[in-house]
């Protein structure tokens, strides 16, 4: 437990980057939004932006920084392959849940202020969040979870594989989706698929799925990692 | 100072102390300096030097009191003048005597000189 | 140092039959050795004789083709136990986006056991290392210093330093082997110095192993290694009798062969023992320190894999000059 401890703390050793360029971030496009918007004057419909994406680029990149250069450090002050990867996995885990948190209050005081005064929405994003705060910390949480999990994955695959392992890696994240839905749509089930989706608890959706795709993502970022060189 | 010619450094060590006995720096009952002090101060290992005083443990120059360190051991000196003595004239007059022969000298020359060198060191 | 070691008390360090391989180029060929005491120890050999390799798969962080590794009794590969006693430090090492010194520091106390806080802190300033620097803006020489820092202030029983020295100039590198032996004098433990700046750190070593194109050709305490080879110079038709005569008698190899003129120099390996000369002989006996028989043993080609050794160069023309051939002395 000690090992996992350090290794989040190490990936927290310089707050700027670890929270810091985030969320600044974050805040500057939401300035900028709420600027925009209020210049704009009444419009009449509440458009949505897609500020809060910039969160999910730069969570994606450091949970990519976290292997390509923090991993090969953490080996020379001897932590193991398994301590980091858990390590940082736990600690990417509980960023997403923090974070998720954060977003659920900041989308209430959004909603609560009829978007800033200015309509605008930043922070609820409809089909990625819905329902009473909780669910939408669950669901913040775990498309969060998603995309730095993805970043992990990334950042293994480079890290083992070069360039070669993450062209194949993208190549498949096309391709394998895009086969599958040849291959269901040819067997008819396109229709009953969409439907069974559309049936689909908002929860699961929301929740369950990115979080089942983030274990996936993760798992494949381990076996990158488990025999990869220092 | 340590010389790069070749004979292991922990004799170096040994016979640099032996020194420090006979010209009476290191008195009979006086503690050496400890492996650590003679590592440092010549940068040598501290295995090397420990073994340089080790030997002279061996030869029984010095001994050790547990806890303490290691001290002059009573006799040491008159002990080691001796041992010098009966290799001095392998170590010091055979070759002075080849040199000699080498540059033609006579025996009276050599006579010579070595009285004058007596006189001029006192 | 070869005798049975005590499952109570392992060996910091035991290797044996370590092998490796590059793709097709054999790297490590058959590594075999042991270190059983604390002390300060020397990894030797040229550029490209594996020591960085074998360096790395002794700290745990390359697995090798083939042979065992045991450090304090286990294998270090991905062993947190073990991995907690050793300390590699490395040139070229990368740090994660923006940390500065201090940050390394600080990083090194979450995952040393050992590690000495006011030490490192004392070191930093010792090395002018600005604690606030950020490391993508240290020199190449404070980036060395970074390393020996960590290094020195992790205490970890096992310490590898891979030519840690680069980039230190003659005063920084005087100030490591200070800081080195005065620390291991005090907090007593292994330690496994590569280099091949040999003469500056010949004093400081116990036992030395000196590794040849991947191969182990040499293990032997430094000091013994002070009268491992001689040199010998005088009259040709002299030098060469006495030669004839210790490589007639003995096990000694001839390493290398100087002519100038009418005088010659002959480097002969002796293996600690003293030549006996002709009285009046117009021979003189040099000693060879540590770094030129190793340049000596190291500078052939590699021998073939069956032991013979490698055939000499050019003969010695006495005519033109000083010529030196060496010779293949692999025992």
């Amino acid at each position: 437990m000690n090992r996992l401890l350090a290794v989040a703390r190490l990936h927290l050793m310089v707050p700027a980057r670890a929270f810091g360029l985030p969320w600044g971030i974050v805040t500057l496009a939401w300035a900028l939004s709420v600027a925009l918007f209020a210049s704009f004057g009444d419009n009449g419909d509440v458009v949505i932006v897609g500020g809060l994406f910039s969160l999910y680029v730069i969570l994606f990149l450091s949970a990519e920084q976290a292997v390509t250069r923090t991993l090969s450090f953490a080996l020379a002050l001897g932590a193991t392959r398994r301590a980091f990867y858990l390590g940082t996995c736990g600690f990417l885990a509980a960023q997403a849940l923090a974070a998720g948190a954060v977003l659920a209050v900041l989308r209430a005081v959004e909603r609560g202020t009829g978007g800033w005064g200015t309509r605008l929405s930043f922070f609820d994003v409809p089909y990625l969040v819905g329902g009473n705060p909780v669910q939408a910390a669950a669901a913040y949480a775990a498309s969060l979870a998603l995309v730095c999990a993805a970043g992990l994955a990334a950042g293994s695959v480079t890290r083992r594989w070069g360039t070669v392992g993450t062209s194949v890696l993208s190549a498949a994240a096309i391709v394998v989706p895009g086969v599958a839905v040849w291959w269901i749509s040819a067997a008819g089930g396109l229709a009953p698929l969409g439907n069974w989706l559309a049936g689909q608890p908002a929860f699961a959706l929301r929740t369950l799925w990115p979080l089942g795709f983030a274990t996936v993502l993760a798992a494949i970022g381990w076996t990158a990692v488990r025999r990869t060189p220092a | 100072m340590l010389t790069d010619d070749g004979r292991p450094i922990f004799l170096q060590i040994a016979e640099q102390l032996e020194n420090s006995i006979i010209e009476g720096a290191l008195a009979e009952g006086d503690q050496v300096p400890s492996t650590n002090e003679l590592a440092a101060f010549h940068r040598i290992n501290p295995a090397t030097a420990a073994k340089g005083v080790n030997q002279l443990v061996i030869d029984g120059i010095l001994h050790k009191r547990r806890g303490i360190g290691m001290f002059v051991t009573t006799g040491a000196r008159g002990l080691l003048r001796e041992r010098r003595r009966a290799r001095f004239a392998v170590q010091f007059v055979d070759p002075l005597v080849a040199e000699a022969r080498k540059l033609g000298l006579a025996l009276d020359d050599l006579h010579d000189l070595v009285d004058r060198s007596w006189k001029d060191s006192r | 140092m070869n005798g049975p070691s005590d499952p109570a008390r392992p060996s910091p360090l035991d290797v044996e039959g370590v092998t490796h391989r590059f793709g097709g180029v054999l790297a490590l060929d058959g590594v075999a050795f042991r270190l059983d005491e604390p002390g300060i120890h020397g990894l030797l050999g040229r550029n490209g004789a594996g020591k960085t390799t074998l360096l790395q798969i002794l700290a745990g962080q390359l697995r090798p083709g083939a042979g065992r590794v045991e450090i304090f009794g286990h294998d270090p590969f991905e062993r947190a136990g073990t991995q907690a006693q050793l300390c590699l430090v490395r040139e070229g090492q990368r740090y994660p986006d923006g940390f500065r010194v201090h940050h390394v520091l600080r990083a090194a106390a979450l995952f040393f056991p050992h590690w000495d806080a006011g030490y490192a802190a004392r070191l930093a300033a010792d090395f002018e290392l600005p604690p606030r620097r950020a490391v993508t803006k240290l020199s190449r020489g404070m980036l060395s210093a970074v390393g020996v820092v960590v290094g020195l202030a992790s205490r970890a029983p096992l310490t590898l330093f891979d030519e840690p020295y680069l980039g230190l100039d003659a005063v920084a590198r005087q100030h490591f082997y200070d800081q080195l032996l005065a620390d291991v004098a005090a907090h007593p433990r292994t330690i496994l110095l590569s280099t091949h700046l040999i003469d500056e750190i010949a004093d400081l070593l116990q036992h030395v192993v000196v590794i040849d194109h991947g191969r182990v050709i040499l293990r032997a305490d430094a000091d013994d290694l002070r009268r491992e080879a001689v040199a010998l110079t005088g009259p040709a038709d002299d030098v060469e009798a006495v030669v004839g005569n210790l490589l007639g008698t003995g096990p000694g190899t001839a390493l290398a062969r100087e002519r100038l003129g009418g005088v010659a120099r002959v480097t002969v390996r002796v293996g600690g023992t003293a030549p006996v000369l002709p009285p009046g002989s117009a021979v003189r006996v040099e000693p060879v320190s540590l770094q030129r028989l190793v340049v000596h043993l190291t500078s052939s080609p590699a021998a073939p894999r069956d032991g013979a050794t490698a055939a000499g160069g050019a003969p010695a023309d006495a005519d033109a000059g000083t010529t030196t051939t060496p010779q293949g002395a692999l025992r």
